[in-house]
């Protein structure tokens, strides 16, 4: 496949994560505004996330932003490992998982 | 958080992602003493602010970079093997270390920063004379806007390149900056890549730099979603922008009066680390 092609799927990716995020962050700042010092302004554990947007949580729908913000460079790493598996491109393909398996351990680190 | 504070923090970060996009820097440099100094937030808050907003810059300086086929994305994906590992440990030291020393080891950074702007040497990269291609074939190529014509390079010293963007890495997790100010000249002047190349190039994989340092952040809960929401959205805003003007813009002028800006910054943040200082 040409570089042209993978610099399009690229794009894609971040334009996508790039509205998404902006959007949810900047929805959970304005229902904030609206009500600021009535929730703490700390961040949620991942798993919280789901059942305190229910409750109307504004600082969740941050929270969610950002986790977007953050998961967008790691889904363009996962989308050029696509591409280069789709084009038999074995050195490529190494060095994408190979910073699948650092962000991995930043994950577990993080985690822990 | 009253309204004034959180337009102040979406205006420095409007004008920090304006500038990171067109220097080839996260904005970090600006973001970090803007929440720490004139906000009074505590470094550890500032610099997980940082690392978002560098996530920021980068997803939207390099929409537009990618789109023109200035960032050299084999190239880019190639150092960030580096650059992660680099992150990881410096964000692991940070959360441990002293906010005073942080302060005081980012304001070595500012000053290597403004000597940087200042002096700013740029290699020109040697035309490829032979279609050769090495181990990862990194070489690229893109169109100059200013002139029209075709900028074709080779990518050369790529151990010395790894070996820059693990100490990149290290900075970014250890500061919350995006470690543009040592890819950009390391790209340039060792590997041959030219300065516009080495830009977007850098601009590419800040994202991935930030991400690994950001995670650890997030997970040891110093990142402030508020603050940090501010942040991003601001600097998204101003990488948009920036990026898409950065070849109108005269950029050694702009680069003096950066330098000049972040010299003065550095005072106030060497006063802020030796306690002299605590809010602006």
């Amino acid at each position: 496949m040409e570089k042209w092609q993978l610099n399009k799927y690229v794009r894609f990716v971040l334009i996508v994560g790039m509205v998404l995020s902006v959007s949810v962050m900047t929805i959970g700042l304005a229902a904030y505004a609206i009500a600021p010092g009535s929730y703490q302004d700390v961040s949620l554990s991942p798993l919280d996330i789901p059942a305190e947007i229910g409750k109307g949580n504004p600082i969740a729908v941050i929270d969610l932003g950002i986790l977007f913000l953050i998961a967008t460079p790691l889904t363009r790493v996962v989308a050029a490992l696509a591409f280069y598996v789709l084009d038999k491109e074995t050195k490529m393909v190494g060095v994408s998982v190979l910073i699948l398996i650092v962000i991995g351990i930043a994950v577990v680190l993080g985690a822990s | 958080m009253d309204i004034i504070t959180a337009v102040g923090i979406l205006l420095f970060s409007l004008g920090a992602g304006f500038l990171g996009s067109m220097l080839g820097l996260g904005g970090g440099v600006i973001i970090i003493p803007s929440l720490s100094l004139v906000f009074g937030f505590p470094m550890h808050v500032a610099i997980g602010a940082s690392l978002v907003g560098v996530i920021a810059t980068s997803t939207g300086a390099a929409s537009y970079y990618v789109q023109e086929g200035m960032s050299n994305i084999r190239l880019g994906m190639v150092l960030e093997t580096a650059t992660t590992v680099g992150s990881v440990i410096g964000a692991v030291i940070a959360v441990y270390t002293n906010q005073q020393l942080l302060a005081i080891a980012f304001g070595i950074l500012l000053v290597y920063t403004s000597f940087y702007m200042v002096r700013r040497p740029e290699r020109l990269a040697a035309p490829r004379v032979e279609e050769k291609k090495g181990y990862f074939d990194l070489a690229g190529s893109y169109i100059d806007k200013k002139d029209g014509k075709e900028v074709s390079y080779d990518v050369e010293k790529l151990d010395r390149g790894l070996g820059a963007s693990l100490g990149a890495g290290a900075l970014s997790g250890l500061l919350g900056v995006g470690g543009g100010l040592v890819k950009v000249p390391v790209m340039n002047i060792w590997m041959g890549v030219p300065m516009k190349a080495a830009a977007a190039t850098s601009n590419f994989m800040m994202g991935i730099t930030a991400l690994a340092g950001a995670v650890i952040y997030y997970g040891y809960g110093q990142i402030s979603p508020v603050v940090t929401g501010l942040v991003a959205v601001g600097i998204f805003a101003g990488a948009m922008s920036g990026s898409r003007i950065a070849h109108l813009v005269a950029g050694p002028l702009l680069r003096r009066l950066f330098a000049v800006v972040i010299a003065v910054i550095a005072i106030l943040m060497f006063l802020k680390g030796l306690g002299v200082l605590t809010v602006v």
